[in-house]
């Protein structure tokens, strides 16, 4: 176990060097999905990716070596339910078991992401124009389009330029409709699709004269669930695992 | 146990170390034919051979289109805007860059229908010619395109860094392709941008040909200025009115200064060409540097060193500009991509003359201390 987290650790630094010099070679998994990067990007740049592959051989050792651990001692721990005289007190000794668990059902979402999630790139949407979510009978409107710029005089460099972005969005089918404001920390969510804000123009109110737009992608991801369970059970299994902590501590300072 | 564990690790790291290990000199010129490829990165673009008749590109904004054969049908999966019949038999495009590319590939004076530069800007002799003959249109500024227009010159493709206008070509039926990127194009990038629009009109000949002159012209560079005299300090951007642009250490300009032996000042910086810095910045370098490539030409305003402090006054305060060398790009700088292996060697020499003794600058100028004086 310790010579895998070594490998893992050294894969890992020489993919942070790849990463940094071949940018391009990596970008494209986000959208097109891993299978289809693996037989472009990633067998035509092997020297580049290589450490890649590596990663994600080592990640499902990893992971299997976690759930076989974690079941046997999950398992003892059943057997030997009777022995705490307390049900809380069994439950808190299941709190790194079910943060090791999480940590699974997060990789999970993540693998389901990279193989089968749908992202569809540069949606462009202008004021009072619709566009239909590629291979789908939605149609998103673009009803307004916000835009803040500063007008401080403290920073005169960024004067006239954007600070803030909102666009208000109609988003339809033939069931339901549903209208929200998309940011760039915000966004949207049209089940089973996510609308993102990438890009927006115009940027400022004086140099080159922009044409107002709204660039957006569209994500359709099944994994999402995965690993957003994960991460709430993960929190729980923290909490619990916090508590246990802190009883010890409690008696350690009784005694 | 313990042994075969240790060998293991041992393996595994050697596998790893040799993983990242390739020779980068060896890249450009041991090139493959452009036609042995079935997928090719080129930056953000690609180009992905599937089968004999359909072929899947990407865009500089990560957009796929499908390049079909005229008269075949396109694949399932594919909404009609993706699909681009080949070879493209009308094509309007925005930058010049892409113009110049067009001429690589010797499509010009056949395809291109509309360009969104006055006639009297260019320096093409091909668009000159082909607008004074009205078979290429000015569509209008980039904000101002006149769609009528652009819908009568009746174009398959649009090549376009602007994509504000993808939903009213996707309305038209014409295909868009995005030329620009969101991070600066590489020297190989920059050399390579023609096999992506090669497919398009089925030049890849042309195209591997013209890889072939830059990538030679690029080991010329290299050798030429292998044992040349101290490294020059480099910066290329300028000073606007609130704004600051350099070119950044991963565009082409920052890797060429590197590969001809010398120090290109923002290396450091990351991102897409033109980035905006902050003056500090600027001003930091520039007290080092020795030579400052402006994006102003003599057009707009950069005529001399004086000419410039006076249109910026922070400006006067750099190196190249009180002690150093200044260079502005000539008018026919931008719209020849299809000589780029002179404007490469242009380049090195200014950046070491005593290697290029005979060379004579053809797409930059030195600016003089002050403007000449103008009898009355």
């Amino acid at each position: 176990m310790f010579g895998l987290i070594v490998m893992i650790m050294f894969d890992l630094t020489i993919g942070y060097f790849m990463l940094k010099s071949h940018p391009h070679l990596f970008h494209p998994i986000n959208d097109m999905g891993f299978v289809k990067w693996v037989d472009t990007y990633g067998k035509n740049n092997l020297y580049e990716t290589a450490w890649l592959f590596f990663l994600i051989i080592f990640m499902a050792i990893l992971s299997v070596n976690t759930f076989i651990c974690t079941t046997k001692r999950v398992s003892v721990l059943f057997r030997n339910q009777s022995a705490f005289n307390q049900t809380f007190r069994f439950i808190l000794k299941l709190a790194p078991h079910i943060m090791h668990y999480a940590l699974l059902i997060m990789l999970l979402g993540y693998l389901i992401s990279y193989l089968s999630a749908e992202t569809y790139l540069s949606n462009i949407l202008l004021p009072e124009k619709s566009l239909r979510i590629p291979n789908s009978s939605c149609e998103m409107h673009l009803n307004r389009l916000h835009i803040d710029y500063y007008q401080g005089e403290r920073l005169q460099y960024m004067h006239n330029r954007a600070i803030n972005v909102q666009a208000d969005l109609t988003i339809q089918n033939k069931e339901k409709t549903v209208t929200s404001r998309l940011g760039f920390n915000k966004p949207v969510w049209f089940f089973p699709y996510s609308i993102h804000l990438k890009d927006f123009a115009p940027k400022s109110k004086s140099g080159m004269n922009r044409r107002a737009y709204i660039d957006v992608i569209i994500k359709k991801d099944p994994g999402l669930k995965y690993y957003f369970s994960g991460m709430i059970l993960f929190t729980f299994g923290l909490l619990l695992y916090s508590i246990h902590w802190l009883t010890q501590q409690k008696k350690i300072t009784e005694e | 146990m313990k042994k075969i564990k240790q060998w293991l690790i041992g393996i595994t790291i050697t596998l790893l170390l040799f993983s990242g290990c390739k020779s980068e000199s060896t890249k450009s010129v041991k090139e493959k034919d452009v036609s042995d490829f079935t997928f090719m990165s080129i930056g953000s673009f690609s180009v992905e051979q599937i089968e004999d008749n359909w072929t899947e590109v990407r865009d500089g904004a990560g957009r796929t289109l499908v390049l079909i054969p005229h008269g075949t049908k396109a694949p399932d999966g594919y909404e009609p805007y993706q699909v681009v019949h080949i070879p493209v038999k009308r094509i309007v495009a925005y930058g010049s860059f892409d113009t110049a590319v067009l001429k690589v590939l010797g499509v010009i004076e056949d395809v291109l229908v509309g360009v969104t530069t006055k006639m009297e800007d260019w320096t093409i002799p091909e668009v000159i010619s082909g607008m004074k003959q009205g078979k290429i249109a000015y569509l209008g500024d980039y904000n101002t395109i006149d769609f009528e227009r652009l819908k009568a010159q009746e174009p398959e493709v649009v090549l376009t860094w602007d994509p504000s206008i993808i939903p009213m070509l996707n309305e038209m039926g014409v295909a868009c392709v995005i030329t620009s990127t969101p991070v600066a194009m590489c020297l190989t990038a920059r050399m390579r941008f023609v096999s992506f629009l090669a497919p398009f009109f089925n030049r890849e000949k042309e195209a591997k040909a013209y890889f072939t002159r830059v990538s030679q012209s690029l080991e010329q560079i290299r050798k030429k200025t292998l044992n040349a005299g101290p490294k020059p300090k480099v910066m290329w951007g300028d000073i606007y009115e609130k704004r600051v642009l350099v070119e950044p250490g991963n565009a082409w300009v920052g890797e060429l200064v590197g590969l001809a032996q010398s120090d290109y000042m923002f290396n450091d910086v990351y991102g897409r060409s033109c980035i905006e810095i902050s003056l500090e910045r600027f001003l930091y370098s520039g007290e080092e540097s020795d030579i400052l490539f402006t994006y102003r030409t003599p057009k707009t305003g950069a005529t001399s060193k004086m000419a410039l402090a006076k249109i910026n006054p922070m400006l006067a305060g750099v190196k190249p500009l009180k002690d150093g060398k200044v260079y502005s790009p000539l008018t026919n700088y931008s719209q020849s991509g299809d000589k780029l292996d002179e404007i490469l060697t242009d380049i090195a020499a200014i950046l070491h003359p005593e290697c290029y003794p005979e060379h004579r600058l053809q797409y930059f100028t030195e600016l003089p201390e002050k403007d000449p004086k103008r009898i009355m």
